[in-house]
């Protein structure tokens, strides 16, 4: 598939340029050899189980919070 | 108990932690896309494993500290996860122990997106190479040994501070307000899109006008901002390049190392610049800003702040908003962001599986900068990104259009595919 208006080749799989909106025509792209990598659609899942960092006193941490 | 490690941030490192929040911090992303190959989230989670302690300042995350912020080791592995609809989002201060980077993948591509003050992209680079590697390895045999090389002290350093020269010259610059791309930004939404092209082709056009690849985007960016504007611009347009400070002051340094070079144009007003003349109007200004006596300015100036005795003693919640404002000062005198990385080379066996490379800048609307782009090659394929904050996707549009126009064959990809949603 090709953009006219934007002169790209886009993926076979696009209906829409991403630059411009266009409805791209179905011609051979003239950069070949490439295959679509697409990227996924799903919704973000909150995570679980992620441990918290453990709090820790000691002198060496001092020295790290007031480092100058 | 096990002994508490930290280490200090290196110079740049204060700079990005400062604009930090629970809710946004400076990312950016490093993404390999396999030839014929699904990514197996157990052999990399293997891999990960293996090389962690090869690699210990990634396997950091930045605390706030009194007087300054800084970096707690951690022995916890990265997030490791499948891709969902929201890429690069912020990697900000949280709770839990794991470091500020994350592994995702998506069927062929596997990506890291760091925190921009575990190192820059030099650094994070040599990370994500030995990943794929290891990862590689495990695929073709998941009995094979990782041989481990321990970390030198070195890689640790913060270079900035091996090279700063006290009381040494600074740069004699005046601020100066950029013009600022007019696009709608929206904050918390960011859309990828990537221009690739042969490498051959597009070193040949910038040979053509006696220019690197860099200074040739540059030109292209700079005439697309024109045509996106669409009416005569009245303050420069200044295009920032972060420049590798490795090339020019030696250190086995895998933190930050990088100031910001800049490209100035100053279209007097005119809106019928031909590419050819911006093309004359820029070459040759990367090479002259990044000869090492003003390097070395840059140097003593990000020095000269963060070691002045007044500002070290200052508690790190007034501090804060101080650098901060400082930085957006500083992004005030940019229009966007060039990030080109160079290429990324594997030996042959590995870089037969692999079809492609794209490096990609997190979300700077912090900055009040709506889009920005990094650039980086593999196999003879050249990925251009942009970083778009927000749905609109025209001046990308014209960037891209100037360069096709150019004669260049290029191909378009986007993290939103059908146009933007």
């Amino acid at each position: 598939m090709r953009c006219k208006q934007c002169n790209v080749d886009l993926a076979e799989t696009y209906t829409l340029c991403p630059l411009c909106g266009g409805k791209p025509v179905d011609e051979e792209p003239k950069l070949g050899g490439i295959k679509v990598a697409p990227y996924s659609q799903s919704e973000p899942v909150k995570e679980s189980g992620v441990p918290k960092a453990k709090k820790n006193f000691s002198i060496e941490k001092l020295k790290a919070i007031f480092n100058l | 108990m096990t002994k508490y490690r930290w280490m200090k941030t290196d110079t740049a490192s204060i700079m990005f932690s400062c604009l930090s929040s629970k809710k946004w911090g400076r990312t950016f992303r490093m993404a390999a896309v396999f030839k014929d190959h699904d990514i197996d989230e157990a052999i990399l989670r293997k891999a990960a494993e293996d090389i962690m302690p090869r690699y210990p300042s990634m396997h950091t995350r930045i605390r706030k500290g009194f007087f300054w912020n800084y970096q707690e080791f951690t022995e916890a592995l990265p997030e490791i996860r499948e891709e969902n609809n929201r890429v690069l989002t912020p990697i900000a201060m949280r709770e839990d122990n794991r470091p500020d980077f994350r592994i995702v993948y998506y069927k062929r591509r596997v990506a890291i997106e760091c925190a921009h003050f575990l190192g820059d992209g030099k650094g994070a680079s040599e990370y994500f190479n030995a990943l794929i590697m290891r990862y590689s390895e495990l695929c073709d045999n998941p009995d094979s040994e990782y041989i481990l090389t321990e970390p030198t002290e070195g890689e640790l350093s913060n270079a900035f501070a091996e090279y700063y020269i006290k009381d040494g010259e600074k740069p004699d610059e005046a601020a100066v307000k950029a013009y600022h791309i007019e696009c709608e930004m929206k904050k918390g939404f960011m859309q990828f899109i990537f221009a690739m092209m042969k490498i051959d082709g597009l070193h040949a056009k910038a040979k053509e006008k006696g220019m690197t690849i860099t200074e040739y985007l540059a030109a292209a960016l700079i005439l697309g901002t024109m045509h996106h504007a669409g009416k005569p611009i009245n303050e420069p347009i200044i295009i920032a390049i972060p420049v590798n400070l490795r090339r020019f002051f030696p250190t086995e340094s895998v933190r930050n190392f990088t100031v910001q070079s800049k490209i100035v144009f100053d279209s007097e007003g005119r809106t019928d610049w031909t590419f050819d003349e911006v093309c004359s109007k820029i070459a040759g200004q990367i090479k002259k800003n990044t000869a090492p006596e003003e390097l070395q300015k840059q140097l003593n100036k990000f020095g000269g702040l963060v070691n002045n005795p007044v500002l070290k003693i200052v508690p790190n919640f007034i501090k804060q908003p101080v650098l901060r404002f400082s930085q957006k000062k500083t992004h005030d005198g940019f229009t966007t962001i060039l990030t080109n990385t160079g290429n990324s080379d594997f030996p042959p066996e590995i870089a037969a599986k692999i079809e492609r490379f794209d490096g990609v800048n997190g979300d700077t609307s912090g900055y009040g900068l709506v889009s920005t782009c990094s650039a980086v090659s593999c196999n003879g394929l050249f990925s251009l990104c942009f970083s778009v904050c927000g749905h609109d996707t025209s001046w990308p549009k014209e960037c891209v259009r100037v360069l096709s126009s150019q004669g260049l064959d290029i191909r378009v990809e986007s993290t939103h595919g059908n146009g933007g949603n």
